[in-house]
């Protein structure tokens, strides 16, 4: 009995410093071909926020397609949060595994890009090699060359397009509030209606950006690192705002929903009257799914709203560069993009640019068809740019100092 | 006969080995996890640049926004937990000893037992929030409310609804493991001899039963608290947001964007262990008093000062912790089959199956690492427990006094010990030595916390064995392992294979060590569930918490029915 156990404790002991045998491999210029030639037969870990069932389905299709066309597997790591992926690397980096990371593709914006990229942990430009990149609009969507104020130097592949966009049900609200003042009277109106979800959240800390884009006078100041400006009397008037707002919502402001879905379903449920979004079509995506009722109306307040690009990264010491990037690719495409956004699967916005697009890929986006629940087209084109992403953690901190003591 | 038998079953030498390796192997992962975080408490990390012994991460501790509230909160649920479990099993015992009531419960408890914390509270969330399907079937009618109330009994900022979670989850433990300790203790003939002296029931429980109960829990009532005050997944689930339970505040600092948040968190997490080691302390100081004053009240000799006036209140309890179980299980399979459900509707407005069909599509994989991990963890687990309990035997026989092993107290510590404490720390450690993300290495983690609980409940069953069959067995077989293999473990057959269950309904709920050791490569049922459980689709989560729920529950099943086919035709075998 006890050699049965020194024998597993061999094995044990066999499995556990088995060494992982790969190395980064050094080619600067290799042509597109040879890239998806060398990809075959690799596995590519996309490690993405697994809450949304249309992504997860959508990712789903997408691994079945490069499967059958590049003889690619691509696993869809569910992630709570992107953060989690980004300490990952920075421990494997800590660690010294430079080569056969955990993580092939990430997906990513704003503060956790800007984290990778200053930390070093992100492959070196790559974008602009891809063959599908030349169709990415960089003139009507500058969001796709500045991340959150962070140029994105080809570190990351726009993926796709979001922009903050209110809902409510029609059948209990008639006339929603078109700004953050009308919004306040709103709340005045009907007391414990209306909520924001509790930053570090993001979708909490959008709510603060855009009251604090639309309540400044001169929002010149957002656009500079937040060391540069007096914080407290920039920020004077958010909480101003805040401290009027909170006794008339939800739960009077002493709770707040966890995120951007719950607040979906409390909406659902008449808890709230007004929900949002960073995805554009997530109030189509509700009616259909049964998620939320058929009288469901999106729209954004007058003088726009906040909008951002996000992105596809490929971390530096990952094991499958080449399968990445041809995964990556293909997620760029007329295709992959006009499917991505068709709002009765995901109904993400496109980052191509239309006037670059053959009539035949044209054709494959104007497919997606019109639902009532959708915004205006003119409301998706008022895009106020995101502010310095230093701003974030200020907003965070100093919200959760306030109001979550 | 002695000789003879010592000719058969010879010393086993080689089995001294196995407490010795248990202890080690999975100890190990705590002490070098421990030290890690220690040294990153006060500023030592060398991978994100600091080098230097400082107590600046307790300081940033100190100024974390929201820090004394999210204190106030763990101490509040875990303390709470710990004793209105305790409190309500020793009543119920007391004042519904023999009652339909508590037979019922105790017939349910390892259904109860079985199911994993994260799924039982997003059951007990869709029952019981504003929103939840309570509040569905009494309005309007009764209510006269057409969207959600504003008050909640869950999420709620001070940890009410988490600390009503944990009870409801810990009380069945709380019972089992006393009715466990209560199979040592002479229950009807203590009661028996008390009525002779003209005690009622309920007061010969308190006087004399319970404080002989009391010192026996002292185990299952750590794990308790220890679990309520570093639990991230049902905190997660059912608790605060603003700011939330400490360990999940913790979970937050080390994955935050920011890396020189780890050092704080560090600082966080052997504050966490420290408050779990004194609340530790506290329990013992409190356990003795309490016995103290009982013992006086025994002394005193009065009569039937606490009569049984409760005890309606506390069959209702009994009943109520069984039927939110089953609500909670009905609604969810209400949610994982509806398509679209408004509030305060009582039922779905319309079905729909295509959950089910997506929840299978997305869980197969998860599944499948589920079964996998859970099926070896709780089968090497069971082999190193029967090991160690057949080497306690062989001391056993060498001496007459008991040869309990004195290493073997360490293999709880894992349970007593907050997972967030050292996780951190042993993920570093797998990083370096290339194990990170591995399957084995996942068996190994879940391996450190099936153990402790195998041996808690495999341990009575295994020294009650009447060692003389195994003799008789050995002598008429001439052989020690075919006595082992065609009398003693066939005998055992049931408990074995109770505890293989156990081994894996503790694996499978395993969320925290899951996800730090599998590097998100190797997802389970579980971490698929929570990672959805606070905003995803509800039809969706309800479905991977059936999921979840009904995989310990097949396992349980199986246990029952293979010894109930193995001894069909054996009368002596069957339960009586």
């Amino acid at each position: 009995m006890e050699k049965i156990f020194n024998n597993i404790f061999a094995v044990l002991v066999f499995v556990f410093i088995l060494p992982v045998g790969t190395k980064a491999s050094a080619d600067v210029d290799k042509p597109w071909s040879s890239i998806v030639e060398q990809a075959q037969g690799s596995q590519v870990y996309l490690n993405a926020w697994g809450g949304n069932e249309a992504v997860n389905q959508y990712l789903q299709w997408a691994a079945d397609e490069v499967r059958r066309r590049y003889d690619i597997g691509l696993t869809h790591v569910r992630v709570a949060s992107t953060g989690d992926v980004v300490s990952r690397v920075l421990a494997e980096q800590t660690a010294g595994r430079d080569s056969g990371g955990s993580v092939d593709l990430i997906w990513i914006n704003g503060e956790n890009f800007g984290a990778m990229q200053q930390q070093g942990l992100l492959l070196p430009p790559w974008t602009m090699d891809l063959p599908n990149y030349r169709y990415v609009d960089e003139t009507d969507k500058p969001s796709v060359l500045i991340d959150f104020s962070t140029p994105v130097k080809h570190q990351e592949m726009p993926w796709g397009m979001a922009q903050l966009v209110f809902y409510h049900d029609s059948a209990r609200v008639a006339q929603p509030p078109r700004s953050m003042r009308d919004l306040l009277t709103y709340a005045r109106a009907n007391p414990g209606r209306i909520s924001y979800p509790a930053p570090p959240d993001f979708h909490g800390v959008t709510f603060l950006k855009q009251a604090l884009l639309e309540l400044s006078e001169d929002n010149v100041f957002l656009y500079q690192s937040a060391s540069q400006s007096d914080v407290d009397e920039c920020l004077a008037v958010l909480w101003d705002f805040l401290d009027q707002l909170h006794p008339v919502a939800w739960q009077r402001g002493s709770r707040f929903p966890v995120d951007g879905p719950r607040m979906k379903q409390m909406l659902n449920d008449g808890g709230l009257h007004i929900a949002f979004s960073f995805n554009p079509v997530e109030a189509v995506n509700g009616v259909i799914s049964g998620e939320l009722p058929a009288s469901v109306r999106s729209y954004v307040h007058e003088g726009g709203t906040v909008g951002n690009t996000h992105f596809l990264a490929i971390p530096y010491n990952a094991s499958a560069i080449d399968a990445a990037k041809v995964v990556s690719n293909f997620l760029l495409s007329a295709e992959a993009q006009a499917r991505k956004a068709d709002p009765s699967l995901w109904g993400d916005p496109t980052v191509l640019a239309f006037d670059k697009l053959s009539s035949e890929q044209k054709k494959l986006f104007e497919d997606s068809g019109n639902h009532p629940a959708m915004p205006a087209p003119e409301a998706l084109q008022q895009i106020l740019l995101e502010p310095h992403v230093s701003w974030v953690r200020v907003l965070e901190r100093e919200w959760q100092r306030r109001y979550a003591q | 006969m002695a000789e003879a038998l010592r000719a058969v079953i010879p010393l086993r030498t080689g089995l001294s080995f196995f407490p010795l390796l248990t202890a080690t192997l999975f100890i190990l992962p705590v002490l070098l996890g421990l030290l890690g975080t220690w040294l990153a408490a006060f500023g030592y990390m060398p991978s994100i640049g600091a080098d230097s012994f400082s107590l600046r991460p307790w300081w940033e501790l100190a100024e974390y926004p929201g820090i004394n509230k999210a204190l106030g909160v763990s101490l509040l649920t875990s303390w709470g937990a710990m004793l209105l479990s305790l409190l309500i099993s020793c009543a119920l015992l007391a004042a519904c000893w023999q009652s339909r009531a508590l037979r019922w419960l105790q017939r349910s408890l390892p259904l109860l037992l079985a199911v994993p914390h994260a799924a039982f509270a997003i059951g007990v969330v869709a029952l019981l929030a504003p929103s939840g399907w309570l509040l569905r079937l009494i309005s309007p009618w009764a209510t006269g409310l057409d969207a959600p109330p504003f008050f909640s009994l869950m999420n709620d900022p001070d940890g009410l609804g988490l600390l009503m979670v944990l009870t409801l989850k810990e009380l069945p433990f709380v019972l089992f493991m006393s009715f466990i300790a209560l199979g040592q203790l002479q229950v009807e003939r203590t009661l028996h001899i008390c009525r002779s002296l003209g005690y009622r029931d309920t007061s010969s429980w308190w006087r004399v039963l319970i404080p002989q109960l009391l010192p026996r829990l002292r185990l299952p009532l750590f794990a308790v608290l220890a679990y309520g005050l570093s639990v991230v997944d049902v905190a997660l689930i059912a608790g605060p947001n603003t700011p939330p339970a400490f360990a999940v505040m913790i979970d937050r600092m080390f994955n935050h964007p920011d890396i020189a948040m780890r050092l704080p968190g560090s600082a966080a997490a052997t504050l966490l262990l420290l408050l779990t080691v004194l609340s530790l302390l506290l329990w013992i100081v409190i356990e003795r008093l309490c016995l103290r004053r009982m013992s006086t009240m025994a002394s005193k000799g009065g009569r039937d000062k606490c009569d049984s006036r409760l005890a309606p209140l506390l069959r209702m309890i009994a009943w109520a912790v069984l039927m939110t179980t089953l609500a909670a299980f009905a609604v969810l399979m209400l949610w994982s089959i509806s398509f679209r459900w408004s509030f305060p509707d009582a039922l779905p407005e319309s079905y729909s199956l295509q959950f089910w069909q997506r929840g299978w599509q997305q869980l197969r994989e998860p599944l499948w690492y589920t079964l996998s991990t859970g099926m070896a963890a709780a089968l090497i687990g069971l082999l190193l427990v029967v090991a160690c309990l057949e080497h306690e035997v062989t001391l056993r026989r060498r001496s007459t006094r008991d040869a309990g092993n004195r290493l073997l107290w360490l293999i709880y510590i894992p349970l007593i010990t907050p997972q967030i404490a050292f996780l951190f720390g042993v993920q570093t450690v797998l990083l370096q030595i290339n194990a990170w993300g591995n399957w084995w290495s996942l068996v190994w983690i879940h391996l450190v916390f099936v153990i402790p609980y195998l041996f808690l409940s495999l341990s009575g069953p295994y020294r009650d064995f009447d060692d003389r069959y195994l003799q008789q067995a050995a002598l008429l077989s001439g052989s020690e392992w075919r006595a082992l293999w065609q009398v003693k473990w066939p005998m055992l057959l049931r408990p074995l294979l109770a505890v293989t269950a156990l081994g894996f309904a503790v694996s499978v709920s395993q969320y925290l060590a899951t996800l730090y050791i599998g590097a998100g490569r190797l997802p389970t049922i579980t971490t698929e569930t929570v990672a959805i459980a606070t905003g995803g689709d509800r039809r969706l989560v309800a479905v991977f918490a059936l999921f979840q729920w009904l995989l310990p529950l097949i396992m349980y099943a199986l246990a029952l029915l293979i010894p109930w086919y193995v001894f069909r035709h054996r009368n002596a075998m069957q339960v009586r």
